[in-house]
């Protein structure tokens, strides 16, 4: 797991072709900067992450790998922030992903809003962990579907 | 240091406090709820409760329509030359009672926080004819500042779709396929400028 | 009580103190229905509305306070809870039937306030059910109870009819909004019905098979039961019991003249998936807001509604009942729904100039039977599962005395029981509809009743007019159309009505009197 994340991470850094994100890119341009897990990922994995700003809009193209031989559902959302940080989008509406078992699933998306320059990616499966008290909003009983 | 930090936690989260730490007093939340069993939830989480058309989809289609429909140049051009844009009634070509305009609604909405500008159709265009006429006809304005008569703006472009499904089941699964067809089309010359399509499918086991 | 008895005058308090009141009222579970609402048919049939309506309500004198025989305290408060199917003293079957008599005599708003009482009942299952469905579904299986004494929330079409009635009582009203609310619960309802009907099939089977019961409806045919009155190329060809053809259409027509074309398409669309020869709905289909009325023009819905819903009888046949691991031939009675009689459905209308087919959307003789051909099995298994508890239980308690005969002698209290006869009469044996765009104005009107032609005259005044026709026998009640105020619809709906247009003509209907005799021709 640990392992998957630092290589997730050179790609980014190495193969991360395009990455012309300001201010918030320079704390490091890794994943784990751009991801918020509502606790933790227990079968998926980031393996790819890369963005570019082009025509005005933020492209963004996540690469997510299902560690597990079975079926995983996967709930995630972006954050669209300018170069201050500030969210410059209202609060998208949680979506759903299936991701079958040892697959590799590309998400690709693109800013709804010509002001965005930075981004996060929110992600929730039912079948997260919690380790403690990690951040005060991430339990994995409370997935954003009902 | 630890306890600082679940001070500021404190005064920054009252509501999560109650979660979190379980030594302390619980303080009263700003609520009023007899015991209704009622309670406000997160209009954006994922609605699974039918198969039927519901909130997640018309989020989820209406935000990929916004970003597919950004990422044209034309849409860039509209903006530019504030162009309008008007939406035509989306077809429901399903059985399901499902207002479509739901989803046309939104899409104007999330263009025009882009600098989309679109004039008003359908129900709301009578709102609009009996507030220009009550302006120039009734007798009671002062004719020097009305909003005259003839000077409504037609629309350069148009959008416009369909919403299909497919549904199939069997004893145990009941499985429904949707298609959600929008266009932009350009009015004087009928050219389909651009489409996009969203699929969803729902699955429910007995 | 004297309280209780203000409270009518304001329908929504009574429809708020139903839900209240329905803890404590007392019903008549006894009362042979099918027999009273004899006398309240054939005074319909002779054009009788007010007489039919006297009818009624004497026979649904209120068994809520002293009549009833249920002990009483010394303040003559009942002191037995029985099963709560009343309000203030009057089941849903009063409301129902109030409901329809009302509309023959015109008077829309007191129907509609019948019919929300009725409706508040059947409110009352379904929130029973969407908030504890394994409780409503657990209901099921208190199988000592006969289902003639158990709560009557109507039957599956009834429940959905009812809804369909007050939609077109909001619109003959001119209340599109609430018309628009009613048409979404009818879908809802329809969708509910069906949930609720696969789980209890569930459940029936599984409490069939723990107690041993196999009975099958053809074990029951061949032991005397009318099984091909349940079965008919009309039965076969309707998808289930419950779902009403006319009332998609009508939502169809509802939402494509007020301009919502997405709404109106599945309306149109789930009729025909109902009615798949109807051409009425087949030239809708895809084909909404193609046909509009032009500025002086209206698009009429006829609705003409003949006969009366078929009657539900108790017949006794011998069912093999298991008692004490031996088949024992027992006579029990089950409930059937005979064809009735052919009712008349005028073929065409002529109207004006113009001669409209008329075709029927919902035929209620045939969806009876199908819903009682869909329950058939249940109803069998809970009466054949409630004859093995009780024979167990006396078993159990005489085995030292030994006496077999006993046992059976506790099963003749099931033999005598009779079936559920209870149903809503005076809903139409067939609903038809034809449907014309028509100049406004007066327009003369005429049709042959099956026992002559008929003359009348309907004022066509809005875009969107209903014309409710009742055929019974020789007699026509011919409603008035919907007269809706012209505001209240802008409010309503936003309007898609135009500007300017002529005030329309606000005179009560010229009309000849609804029980006016038919004119013979030769």
């Amino acid at each position: 797991m640990k392992q998957m994340t630092m290589i997730a991470a050179l790609s980014l850094a190495l193969g991360g072709v395009a990455l012309p994100l300001q201010a918030a890119a320079a704390e490091g341009g890794s994943i784990a900067s751009k991801v918020e897990q509502l606790g933790e990922m227990t079968y998926l994995t980031f393996t790819d992450m890369r963005a570019v700003h082009r025509d005005g809009l933020l492209r963004v193209q996540v690469t997510l790998f299902n560690t597990s031989a079975s079926n995983e559902q996967l709930f995630y959302r972006f954050r669209w922030l300018d170069a201050d940080g500030f969210s410059v989008w209202e609060e998208e509406p949680w979506k759903p992903e299936t991701i079958y078992g040892k697959q590799s699933k590309v998400l690709n998306v693109t800013s709804p809003t010509l002001k965005a320059v930075d981004f996060r990616i929110e992600v929730q499966s039912p079948s997260n962990s919690t380790s403690g008290h990690q951040h005060p909003a991430s339990s994995a009983d409370n997935p954003p579907y009902r | 240091m630890k306890f600082i930090a679940s001070t500021t936690t404190r005064l920054l989260f009252p509501v999560m406090l109650a979660a979190s730490l379980a030594a302390c007093q619980t303080t009263s939340s700003p609520l009023v709820d007899g015991d209704s069993g009622v309670s406000y939830g997160d209009a954006k989480a994922v609605e699974t409760v039918t198969t039927d058309l519901g909130s997640t989809d018309i989020q989820m289609t209406s935000e990929k329509m916004t970003q597919s429909l950004l990422q044209h140049p034309l849409v860039r051009e509209i903006i530019r030359k504030r162009q309008l844009v008007v939406a035509s009634p989306v077809q429901n070509k399903t059985s399901e009672y499902f207002d479509t305009a739901l989803i046309s609604d939104t899409i104007l909405v999330q263009l025009q926080k882009n600098g989309i500008r679109y004039v008003v159709a359908g129900d709301e265009m009578q709102n609009q004819v009996d507030e220009l006429r009550r302006q120039n006809q009734s007798g009671l304005y002062n004719q020097a500042k009305t909003a005259k008569i003839g000077n409504m703006q037609g629309a350069k472009y148009r959008i416009d779709g369909s919403v299909s499904s497919i549904k199939k089941r069997n004893a145990n699964v009941k499985d429904v396929y949707y298609k959600i067809n929008l266009r932009l089309i350009e009015i004087e010359s009928g050219i389909v400028e651009w489409s996009d399509e969203k699929e969803i499918r729902k699955t429910a086991r007995r | 009580m004297v309280a209780l008895r203000s409270l009518r005058l304001s329908p929504v308090l009574v429809a708020l103190a139903a839900t209240i009141l329905l803890a404590g009222c007392a019903g008549n579970p006894l009362r042979s229905y099918d027999k009273e609402m004899q006398g309240t048919l054939q005074r319909l049939n002779s054009g009788e509305v007010d007489a039919a309506l006297s009818n009624l309500e004497s026979n649904n004198a209120s068994i809520f306070s002293s009549s009833s025989d249920a002990p009483k305290d010394q303040d003559g408060e009942p002191t037995e809870q029985t099963q709560l199917d009343s309000v203030l003293g009057k089941d849903i079957l009063y409301y129902f039937e109030k409901g329809e008599l009302l509309k023959l005599k015109n008077d829309y708003a007191g129907s509609r306030d019948a019919w929300l009482v009725a409706d508040e009942i059947v409110r009352v299952w379904e929130d029973e059910y969407r908030t504890n469905p394994t409780k409503v579904i657990g209901e099921v299986g208190a199988y000592l109870v006969s289902d003639r004494v158990r709560r009557y929330d109507g039957q599956d079409y009834e429940k959905v009819f009812l809804s369909t009635k007050l939609a077109l009582d909001h619109i003959l009203l001119g209340r599109f909004d609430l018309a628009r609310i009613e048409m979404k619960k009818t879908f809802e309802r329809e969708k509910l019905i069906e949930s609720f009907r696969d789980r209890e099939y569930d459940k029936i089977k599984e409490e069939g098979d723990k107690q041993g019961v196999a009975t099958t409806a053809e074990e029951l045919g061949d032991q005397g039961y009318p099984l091909d009155e349940l079965d008919g190329p009309e039965v076969r060809a309707l998808k289930n019991g419950f779902q009403n053809a006319f009332a998609h259409y009508l939502s169809g027509y509802f939402f494509e003249l007020t301009g919502e074309y997405s709404l109106a398409a599945p309306g149109y669309r789930n009729a025909l998936a109902l009615q798949p020869k109807s051409k009425l709905i087949q030239a809708k289909v895809n084909r909404v807001g193609q046909q509009k009325p032009g500025r002086n023009e209206a698009d009429v819905l006829f609705v003409v509604e003949s006969g009366f819903a078929p009657e539900w009888k108790s017949i006794t046949v011998a069912a093999p009942v298991p008692i004490n691991r031996k088949l024992v031939a027992t006579p029990i009675s089950f409930p059937i729904v005979y064809s009735s009689a052919e009712v008349a459905v005028p073929r065409t209308l002529t109207v004006g100039k113009k001669t409209l087919p008329v075709e029927t959307l919902v035929d209620v003789d045939a969806m009876a039977r199908r819903l009682l051909k869909d329950q058939l099995p249940g109803i069998i298994t809970r009466t054949v599962v409630r004859a093995v508890i009780k024979s167990t239980v006396q078993y159990q308690a005489r085995k030292r005395g030994g006496v077999i005969g006993e046992v059976v002698a506790g099963i003749a209290t099931i033999a005598t029981e009779q079936a559920d006869e209870r149903a809503w009469r005076t809903l139409p044996a067939k609903l038809s509809v034809a449907r014309a765009i028509l100049p406004r104005g007066e327009v003369p009107i005429s049709f042959d009743t099956g026992n002559g032609i008929w003359h009348g005259t309907i004022t066509v005044n809005d875009r969107m007019t209903i014309v409710p026709i009742r055929v019974l026998g020789g007699q026509v009640y011919l409603g008035s159309p919907g007269s809706a105020d012209i505001e209240e619809i802008r409010e309503a709906t936003g309007a898609a009505e135009p500007a300017e247009r002529p005030a329309p003509a606000r005179k009560k209907k010229p009309v000849k009197p609804a029980n006016a005799k038919p004119q013979q021709e030769s």
